[in-house]
Order: C-alpha cells, then structure tokens, then sequence
C-alpha cells in the first residue's frame, strides 16, 4: 500500500497545481454569477426605453377600470409600462392595422383590444405582439387585464369597493411537503428545484471525473511512462491511486465551490434568516448528509469503468465507441428523470433508482424530493458498494494487461480475453 | 560460485497469450557483478522474459529467483528497470519527476531530492531542474529515464534496448556508465536485438530465438566454441585449388581474402603445407565468429531475416 502514496500524492498535485484546474475552478461559480446576474443587468439596460404594450377599449367605459388597476399593482420595475387608450367606437379592424403598424415599427411591443363582447361574456383574449416569444415575461399584463375585466363584469352586476377587490385578488400557491414535522416541510418549490440541481451537480461532475480519469491512463500509455511505474508499483495500485488522487481533486474543487457560495451567500442568508426565512430556498436534510455519500459512491463506480477503458486503447479516438456506451449509463437516468419524478415510490422508479449504475442520480433524486424508506437507500447503498468492489475486480484485470498493449485497437473478444491471462 | 545467492534465476518459465507462447521453458542465471546480455531479435519473447523477472507479467509455468527469493514477494521493486517502451509526464517538471521516480522506488522526502539534484549535477543538467520535461531535447529525456532507474541504487538493472534512440555521443557515454557500474559490483542485465552492442559489452549471454532459448554461456567461450578452426587467407591463387585439399569443409572468397572452414580434427599446419603449393600466401589469421554470424550458426536465418518474418508478431503479442 506504501507505493499508492507517491502515486496518489503526484495525481492529486499535479492537477491542482495546474492552471487548467484554477481556471475551471473559477469559470464555474463565474458562469453561475454570470446566470443570475447578466439577466437582470440586461433587464435594468433596457429599462431606459422599454416600449410600451397597450390595452385598447374599444367598448368604452373599460380604461378607467384597467387604470385604477394599475395604479393599485405592485409591479416590478423592470415590466413593461401598460398605456391605456381609449378608443369607443372606432371600427376594430381599422385600430387593428394601426396598432399592427405601431408594433411592427417597435413603438409599441404589443397590444390588447378589448372589445364590447369580451367584457360582457368573452372568455378568450388576444394579445397581439412584435415578439410572440416575449408572452412568457409579460404573463403579468394578461394577468392584469383579466383582473380589469372582472371588475368591470362586477361592477355592471352592481358590487363595488371591497367586494369587488377582494373577488378579484390574485391568489398564489405554494407547494410544502405533507409531514407533521415543521422542519422537514421544507422550503416547498424551491427545495425540489434545489435537490434537482444537485441531480445536475452529480450528473457532470461525474461525467467529467470520469473522463479525466480515462485520459490519465490514456496518457500514461501514449508518453509510454506505464511501464516505468508499474515495474516499481502494482497496476492494482496505480490504478486506485489515480482514482483516488483524482477524485480528491475533485472534491477540492468542490469545497472551494462550497465555500466560495458560503461567502458571497453569507450575508443575504444572515438577513432572510433574520426577517424569517420562510421563502428561502433550503436543502432537505437527506439530501444534504446523502449527497457526498452518492457522490463518492457514483464516482468510484464511474472513475473504475473509466480507467478501464482507457487501459484498453492507446488514443482517445479509438476510446470514443466504448467511452459513449459509459456515457449512456449517466445519460439514462438523466432521461429518466420525469417519469421517476412524477411517481418516484413507484415500483418502475423504485427498481431504477436501485440499479447501481443510475442510484447515484435517481435514488439521490427521490431521497431529495420524496425520501424513500431507509431500507431502499441501505439497499442502494450495498448495491452500488458490491458493484464496485466487482468492477474494480475486473477492470483491474484488463487494467493490467491493457496498459502494456500498444499496437492495434483490441477487439472485444480479446479483451475478453485478457481476463483469463493471470 | 559463491555461496551468496544468485542474483537472478530464472527456472523454466513459460508465457502464453492465447495461443500464442511467447516464451517457452526457459531458464538462466544472471551471475553477480557481469554485464548479462539477453540477445534476440524484436518478438523473440525477450521483452516477454524481463517482464516476468520484473513481476509485471506472471508465468504461466516456472519462476523467478530475485536474490534467493520468488520475484512474487516483490524482491523484483529492487531492480532498476529501464523498459523499451519508457517515457516521461510531460507536464511535469524535470525535478519533481525525478523525485517522483525516486518515490516510487522507495526513496522518499528529503534524501529523494538529494539524490535527485546529486544527478541532474551528474549528467550536467543542474539548471533544467525546474524546467518542465516537454521542454527537454529527446537525449536529455533519456538521460532522466536512466537517472529514474539507478536513482534507488540498485544492486540490478535491466536495461531493455537502452541504447534505441541514442545519438553516438550519448550512446558512448552510457556505455562508459554501463561499464563504471559493473566496476562497482553492478549486475546489469543488458537486453538487445543488436549483435554488435552487445558483443562489445556483455560478459555472459543468452539468446533467444522464436520463445526458446538457443544458446548461452560466457561469451569469450561461445566465440572460441563457434569459431571453430577458421581462418582468413590473404595471398594469390584460385580458391578451387584450396577446396580441394583434404580437411576444407568449405571456402568463402571475400574481397582479396578468402575464409577457410577446417575440419576439426585437421591440424592448421597440415592445411598450410599443402595450400603453400598452390597459393602465393601473404598471410593466415584466425577468424573469430561475430555474434551475428554465430546467430545464423545456430538459427539458421540471420536477425534481420527473423524479424522481417515475424515483424506483425510483435505488435499483437506485447
């Protein structure tokens, strides 16, 4: 075991103290800043001029009601300003193709023509825009309008002031989990969309660990240094040594990611801790204490299978065909994310997520959003443990023959044969 | 010879990779303190064979003694190995990985960079220590390989095709560092498919043709033993006057010269007598056998010729 020291001590060292691996390590939380950040600076730009969307009345007696509307909504500052025009009695058709001009020219991005029939009984709504893409962000201006129209139907059936604001108040949603435990509701939406985040979080990391593994051993063959090494040191060693050395740099860059989040994050958290934070986003406890340990779990399984893929060819190239069908054991479950999502105590969704090759994303995935029984994940976790210890069985077996083989790209009946060779 | 144990013994050790044998019952010892030459050409099982003393690969049948001791229980760690296919992480600096090499040898912290900086000094390449190995001419590399396999000092080395690659001057100087350590008691295990390198270095060898072993000994008396009673004849006459006299098992005419093949049991003086007859004779000089010559003796086809015919071999079996 003394011999892995050195090996797992120059993986792990040389890869941090790469640029490459600071580079990275301050693209990603860069990337993210850039994500949240970059909309609402672009938001805040075109606050300068942004053109306005119009609610046209063409029955009359409609535009004071929107515009008191307005005047009680709290709208965000970055929407778009909602002009009323009045416009009782002229024809539709003729305000229909000067408001289409006016959109067209980018004075206006879109309009609403309310006509007598749907403030008296209509049930659909036109909105017609420059962009019909933009609909998405301006879901506060249907919103608005459906409120007006209410109102006006209320107000002609007689019903004024409070009754009528308190028919119309929008109302909101929020989704907890059903438990008696007032801790363990969790933070609703935002928790779920948190834990399916860190599905995402496995998934690439997983994937891109794998392969720098793969290219480790690929690149002991192809500078031809394998041999110096393993005539000093085992190739069961020098393999687990890789694995490790480079799954601790993994996690390197992760506690650097976590303490980088603690940081910038620290101070809005001491503030919505202090004003209640009953709204903030909150990881499930289970999904916390589960996550290194699928993690690490995922990672051996998926760094073995690596490791032995590349032991067996000399360039990436001709690693490539099997590489992808590794791939597809991440990728799967990553397919299969809805459909488990949707019924995650299912039988389907139960046997998936105890496959060990998809348990580090789909069984972390219901621990997140439904936890399932304990003995499901113990089962898991023994699962993917045996898988492991099996997989390092064999692939060390092709590890040690593959790495010596220059030449030719190996078929596979060879390299099913190079299990037998002792 | 000694009563301390060998420093290598290989006992009948067989290799297959399917249906291929790359080596077949073979057995040697390498004696202490000479420079052992394992000889044959490229897919001849040689690699196969260094592999297996250095518990890299493991005998189908037979084992190997590494001081007295099975190379299984690691005994093996101890050698210094250069193998064919060797290299360097290019990324890494020239120092760093010569601690690394000495690490995993065995040789750890401080006293690993001493060493370390001890050769860079040695071999001249002192102020390359912090530069990365890309950087580095392909002979300096070498040079850092070689420092990689004495840097734990070992009582063994092998060395497999160490002079591949080699420009002349490099090649000298390893030589001279080849000689200077078997000076200090060093075995070194010498492997080749070059004759003529080894002939000028090795004191004992082994020959290796298609997985067998065809020959070994000390290679003074593998000469001696296939030089036979041959001579090189430098005068003026017709070599078929000379075939004719009794004892001539046969003559080859080179450029001026002609080589005389004598039947043991004809005395070199009876041959002389009978030849003065017939040829104006310069001279008469003993002719020693080349190891290539001995090669085709004994093998029947030269290096050059086996390696053609089984070139694809060595690829697909490693």
């Amino acid at each position: 075991m003394r011999s892995v020291w050195p090996i797992l001590k120059r993986e792990y060292l040389s890869r941090v103290r790469s640029k490459a691996f600071w580079i990275s390590t301050a693209l990603v939380p860069l990337l993210i800043f850039a994500m949240t950040i970059v909309p609402s600076l672009l938001a805040a730009r075109s606050k300068d001029a942004p053109e306005p969307i119009h609610v046209v009345d063409l029955a009359g007696g409609f535009a004071p009601v929107v515009r008191e509307i307005l005047a009680a909504a709290d709208r965000p500052p970055s929407s778009a300003p909602i002009e009323v025009v009045e416009a009782a009695g002229r024809p539709a058709d003729q305000v229909r193709t000067e408001y289409n001009a006016l959109a067209d020219e980018g004075k206006i991005q879109g309009y609403y023509l309310i006509d007598r029939e749907i403030l008296e009984r209509g049930d659909q709504v036109v909105y017609r825009a420059r962009n019909p893409g933009a609909i998405m962000s301006d879901s506060d201006g249907n919103s608005l309008v459906a409120r007006a129209i209410r109102t006006h139907r209320l107000e002609k059936l007689g019903l004024s002031g409070e009754a009528v604001d308190l028919a119309v108040r929008p109302i909101r949603f929020d989704v907890l989990r059903a438990t008696n435990d007032p801790k363990k509701e969790g933070g609703g939406v935002a928790a779920f969309l948190m834990s399916f985040m860190m599905v995402f979080f496995i998934y690439f990391t997983l994937i891109i660990y794998g392969i720098y593994v793969m290219r480790g051993v690929l690149e002991e063959k192809s500078n031809r240094i394998v041999e110096v090494i393993v005539s000093s040191v085992r190739p069961f060693h020098l393999m687990m040594g890789k694995i490790v050395g480079i799954g601790l740099v993994g996690l390197t860059q992760i506690a650097i990611w976590v303490a980088f989040a603690a940081v910038m994050t620290a101070p809005q958290l001491a503030m919505a801790l202090s004003i209640g934070a009953d709204r903030l986003p909150r990881i499930s406890g289970p999904s916390l204490f589960f996550l290194p340990i699928y993690y690490v779990l995922g990672y051996f399984l998926f760094a073995t299978i690596y490791a032995g893929i590349g032991s067996m060819f000399n360039s990436e190239e001709d690693a490539q065909q099997l590489m992808g069908v590794a791939n597809i054991f991440l990728i799967a479950p990553m397919v299969l994310l809805l459909p488990v999502m949707k019924n995650p105590d299912g039988t389907m969704s139960t046997l998936l997520s105890l496959f060990p090759f998809f348990s580090p994303i789909l069984m972390y995935l219901r621990i997140g959003i439904q936890t399932p029984p304990a003995w499901q994940i113990g089962l898991s976790i023994a699962i993917m443990l045996a898988t492991i210890m099996l997989m390092i069985w064999v692939v060390a077996k092709i590890y040690r023959v593959g790495i010596l083989m220059y030449g030719k790209k190996p078929t596979i009946p060879e390299i099913l044969r190079w299990l037998r060779y002792t | 010879m000694s009563s301390s144990p060998v420093p290598i013994r290989v006992e009948s050790v067989t290799k297959r990779f399917g249906d291929f044998t790359a080596v077949d019952r073979i057995s040697f010892d390498v004696p202490q303190g000479r420079i052992f030459g394992i000889l044959g050409p490229n897919g001849a099982g040689k690699t196969t064979t260094i592999r297996m003393i250095m518990n890299i690969t493991i005998p189908d049948s037979g084992r190997v003694l590494i001081l007295g001791r099975p190379s299984t229980e690691g005994g093996s760690r101890a050698i210094g190995y250069l193998p064919e296919e060797r290299g360097l992480y290019r990324k890494m600096k020239v120092l760093d990985h010569i601690v690394f090499l000495a690490e995993i040898r065995g040789v750890t912290g401080s006293e690993a960079r001493r060493r370390a900086a001890e050769w860079l000094e040695r071999v001249q390449l002192s102020e390359w220590g912090g530069k990365k190995v890309e950087e580095l001419s392909k002979g300096m590399q070498q040079k850092i390989q070689f420092i990689g396999c004495v840097i734990h000092d070992p009582e063994v080395l092998i060395l497999d095709e160490p002079f591949s690659g080699l420009d002349p001057v490099n090649a000298r100087a390893l030589k001279d560092l080849f000689v200077d350590l078997r000076e200090r008691g060093k075995t070194l295990v010498l492997c080749t498919h070059v004759m003529e390198q080894a002939e000028k270095l090795c004191d004992e060898i082994v020959l290796i043709n298609r997985s067998r072993l065809v020959l070994e000994g000390r290679l003074d008396e593998i000469k001696r033993r296939y030089s036979g009673n041959r001579f090189v004849l430098r005068g003026e006459g017709s070599p078929d006057a000379l075939r004719a006299i009794p004892g001539v098992r046969g003559i080859e005419a080179r450029d001026g010269t002609v080589l005389i093949d004598l039947d043991d049991s004809t005395p070199r003086a009876a041959f002389l007598r009978e030849a003065t007859r017939a040829w104006a004779i310069e001279s008469a000089t003993p002719h020693a056998a080349s190891l290539d010559e001995i090669f085709i003796q004994v093998v029947g086809q030269s290096v050059d010729e086996i390696e053609e015919s089984t070139g694809q071999k060595k690829e697909a079996v490693a």
